[in-house]
C-alpha cells in the first residue's frame, strides 16, 4: 500500500524530455554547467533519512557516487518512511526528479539536489552475513594453533618453576 | 667503517615485535566483539582471522630470545619502524579479509592511512560496511593519533627508560613528565576525557537529526575519533556532508582544532595554566596562518563568485581550511569541487595549510607550526645579525610551556626537517604527474598524503595505478614518523647485512 502511495506522478513519460545523467558523478563533475537545471536521477537510499526544519534529507548512492537529495515538506512525510541501506540491508532504490543546486543558499552553500517528485523503483531488501566454510576452518585452525602454543608455554613455565 | 648491530639485538627486536603483535591481536579482537554484538557473524569470523593471525605471529616471534641488553638508539628506532610496518600489514590483512577492499595493497593503504591519521580511503561501499569494520577503522585512526607505541608502552612495557627512544621514534619527542610511561598515560588520559566529552556532545545533535539512538551513538563516537585524531574518517562516503548539519560541522571543527594542539599545551591547560594557550609560539603560529590564509582564500572564492556572499564563502572555506591546517581531512564538499569550483589562489592557500600542518606532539601531521615558527625566528635572527653592529648580542624569545631564548640550532634543525618534508611533497607530487594526473590534482593529493591531511580532489580511488598507491603509502608513513626512524631503519638493515 505504502509502495503505491509513494508514487506521486508517473515519471516515465517525462524522462525522455529531460537529460538523464549517466551517473551522479557527472552531476558533481559538471555542476557548473548543470547548475539550476532539472534532472531525473536514480540511486539507493543509504543511511537514515535526516530531519531538516522544513523537509527531509535523503542520501542516495549510485555506482559508489553519492548525492544529497532534499525532499521539501510535501514529500517529507513519505520520504521519512524510506528504508536506508546499511550492512544489514540494501536500501530502497528511488528515482527523483528535481533541480541541481551547485551552491544551495538555502543549505549553507552545499551542492545538493532539490526533489520535486520521487518514485520507488525497488524496495529495500535484507542481506545476510554468514560465515563461509573456508573462513570457519581457517579460524578454527588458528585458534587450535594458539591453544597448542599457549598450553606448551604453560607446561614449560611450570616445569621450569619446579 | 659500518658496525654490525650488537649481537643478539636483531633477534631481540623480533621478540619485542612479537609482544607488540600479541597486543595488536587483542586490539583487533575488540572489533570481533562489536561484529558479534551486531550479529555480523561472517564479518566476525573474518575479522577474527586477522586478530588470530596477529596473536599467533606474536606468540611465534616471542619464541626468539629477548634482547639481552638495553636497546641501542638505532635498535629502538628500528623497532619503532618495524612496529608501524607490522601494524599496517596485519591490519591491512584483517581489512582485506572482510572483502571490502579490491586488493591487499588497497587494504594496506587504508590501514596506513588510518594509523598515520591521513584519512584517504580505498574502502569500497563504505555505507554498507559492517559495524565491526567501521569500529576497527575508526579505532585504528584513534590509536594512530595518540601513537601506537604510546599505547603499547602503557600496556606492555614496565616503564623501562630505554623505551623513551621508542617513543621518540614514533615522532613524539615531548615529555610531559620525566617518566615516559607517565607521559604516555597522560596522553591517553587526556584523549579519553575528550572522547567522553566529544561523543557526549555529538550524540544529542545526531539524535535530533533523526538518527536512531544506537546509530547516533556509534556515529558520534566515529566522528569524534576521526576528528580528534585528525584522521578525517567518517562512517559515510559523503564524509561530513552526509549530515547536512551546521552543528556537526562546528563541533567537529572544534574537536579537530583542539586535537591538533600539542599535548603539552593540553597538559598545561589542565593544570590550570590557561595563559599557555595564547602565549605558546606554536599556537600563535597556527592561529596566524589559519586566520590569514582562510581570509585570503575566502576573499578569492567570493571574488570569483564561487559562493554568492562573503559570509557563505567564509563558512565553507573556513571548514576546509581548518580541516587542512589540522591535517584532518573532514570535508563538507565533494572532492571534485576543489578543482572545479575553487580559484587557483584559494587552492594555493589550502595546499599551504596542508604543507604546514598542526602542532608537534599532537595527532596532526605536516611539518608542524613549531618548525615554521622556528624557521621564521631563524630568519629574524640572521637578519638581526647583519643589521645590528657586530658586537651586539641578538636574543629572540619563544614560548613553549615556558619562555626560552631562541637558539639558532633549533632553527637549523627545523629547517632540515622542513627541507625533508618539501622533498617528500615534491616526490609524491611527481609520482602523481607521472601517473598522468594534471599538475594541480597531483600537487593537491600528493601534499595531502605526505602531510597526513587526507583531503582528496578525487585521485585517491580504487582505479589509481598501484605504484601511486605504494608511493602514497610510503609518503604517509615517512610524513608521520618524520623521517628519522625510517632512515635509521634503512641504515640499521644495511649495517646488519654489510657491517663488520
Amino acid at each position: 500500500m505504502f509502495f503505491l502511495l509513494f508514487i506521486f506522478t508517473p515519471l516515465s513519460s517525462q524522462a525522455a524530455e529531460i537529460p538523464y545523467p549517466a551517473s551522479l558523478s557527472v552531476l558533481v563533475e559538471e555542476s557548473p554547467e548543470r547548475d539550476g537545471k532539472t534532472f531525473i536521477i536514480q540511486g539507493e537510499v543509504v543511511g537514515e533519512p535526516l530531519i531538516e526544519n522544513n523537509g527531509v534529507w535523503l542520501n542516495i548512492l549510485e555506482e559508489g557516487n553519492p548525492m544529497a537529495v532534499f525532499c521539501p515538506a510535501d514529500l517529507a512525510g513519505t520520504a521519512r518512511q524510506l528504508t536506508g541501506g546499511n550492512h544489514e540491508r540494501i536500501g530502497t532504490r528511488i528515482q527523483v526528479k528535481g533541480i541541481l543546486r551547485r551552491i544551495c543558499m538555502e543549505h549553507g552553500g552545499d551542492l545538493d539536489f532539490h526533489a520535486a517528485k520521487c518514485e520507488i523503483i525497488a524496495a529495500s531488501k535484507e542481506t545476510s552475513d554468514v560465515p563461509k566454510r573456508e573462513d570457519s576452518i581457517l579460524i578454527i585452525s588458528i585458534i587450535w594453533m594458539i591453544l597448542v602454543l599457549k598450553i606448551r608455554d604453560y607446561y614449560n613455565t611450570s616445569r621450569l618453576s619446579q | 667503517m659500518l658496525l654490525r648491530p650488537p649481537k643478539g639485538e636483531p633477534l631481540g627486536l623480533i621478540h619485542s615485535l612479537g609482544k607488540f603483535s600479541v597486543f595488536l591481536g587483542l586490539c583487533l579482537f575488540l572489533s570481533v566483539m562489536v561484529s558479534l554484538v551486531f550479529q555480523e557473524y561472517g564479518t566476525a569470523v573474518r575479522l577474527g582471522i586477522g586478530a588470530g593471525t596477529a596473536f599467533l605471529l606474536g606468540l611465534l616471534m616471542k619464541k626468539l630470545p629477548p634482547p639481552s641488553d638495553e636497546l641501542s638508539l638505532s635498535g629502538a628506532f628500528t623497532l619503532a619502524t618495524l612496529v608501524w610496518i607490522h601494524a599496517t600489514l596485519i591490519t591491512g590483512f584483517t581489512y582485506w579479509e572482510t572483502g571490502y577492499f579490491a586488493s591487499f595493497l588497497d587494504a594496506c593503504f587504508d590501514a596506513m592511512s588510518g594509523y598515520t591519521t591521513t584519512g584517504l580511503t580505498l574502502l569500497q561501499d563504505l555505507d554498507h560496511a559492517p559495524e565491526g569494520l567501521q569500529f576497527l577503522r575508526h579505532g585504528v585512526t584513534f590509536l594512530g593519533g595518540q601513537g601506537i607505541i604510546v599505547l603499547f608502552l602503557i600496556f606492555a612495557s614496565h616503564g623501562a627508560a630505554e623505551f623513551y627512544q621508542l617513543y621518540v621514534g614514533e615522532g613524539k619527542d615531548e615529555r610531559l613528565w620525566p617518566n615516559v610511561l607517565h607521559t604516555a598515560r597522560t596522553i591517553w588520559w587526556i584523549s579519553m576525557v575528550y572522547l567522553v566529552l566529544g561523543t557526549g556532545i555529538l550524540y544529542p545533535i545526531l539524535t535530533n537529526l533523526g538518527l536512531k539512538p544506537t546509530r547516533a551513538l556509534l556515529d558520534a563516537l566515529y566522528l569524534f575519533e576521526g576528528a580528534w585524531s585528525t584522521g578525517g574518517f567518517a562512517p559515510h562516503v559523503q564524509n561530513l556532508l552526509y549530515y547536512h548539519s551546521t552543528a556537526v560541522e562546528i563541533v567537529t571543527a572544534i574537536i579537530f582544532i583542539i586535537g591538533s594542539l600539542n599535548f603539552a599545551v593540553h597538559h598545561r591547560i589542565i593544570q590550570g595554566n590557561f595563559r599557555e594557550m595564547y602565549k605558546n609560539s606554536e599556537v600563535r603560529s597556527f592561529a596566524f596562518t589559519l586566520f590569514f590564509l582562510t581570509l585570503t582564500a575566502a576573499w578569492f572564492c567570493a571574488k570569483a563568485q564561487v559562493y554568492p556572499t562573503f559570509s557563505t564563502s567564509f563558512r565553507k572555506v573556513f571548514y576546509q581550511m581548518a580541516s587542512a591546517h589540522t591535517t584532518t581531512g573532514n570535508m563538507t564538499l565533494y572532492a571534485r569541487q576543489f578543482i572545479h569550483d575553487w580559484p587557483a589562489p584559494a587552492l594555493f592557500c589550502l595546499i599551504t595549510t596542508m604543507v604546514i600542518g598542526g602542532s608537534a606532539c599532537s595527532t596532526a601531521g605536516g611539518f608542524k607550526g613549531m618548525r615554521l615558527s622556528q624557521a621564521f625566528h631563524t630568519l629574524l635572527y640572521e637578519m638581526r645579525k647583519i643589521l645590528l653592529p657586530t658586537h651586539a648580542v641578538s636574543t629572540l624569545k619563544m614560548h613553549h610551556r615556558k619562555p626560552y631564548l631562541f637558539a639558532p640550532e633549533h632553527g637549523y634543525k627545523a629547517l632540515f626537517i622542513i627541507f625533508l618534508f618539501t622533498a617528500l611533497y615534491a616526490f609524491s607530487t611527481f609520482a602523481g604527474v607521472l601517473a598522468g594526473y594534471p599538475m594541480t590534482d597531483a600537487v593537491f593529493e600528493g601534499v595531502s598524503a605526505a602531510s597526513n591531511s587526507g583531503l582528496s580532489c578525487g585521485i585517491t580511488s580504487v582505479g589509481m595505478p598501484w605504484y601511486l598507491k605504494f608511493v602514497y603509502i610510503v609518503a604517509m608513513f615517512l610524513g608521520r614518523l618524520e623521517f628519522i626512524a625510517a632512515f635509521v631503519f634503512c641504515g640499521y638493515s644495511f649495517a646488519f647485512l654489510k657491517g663488520r
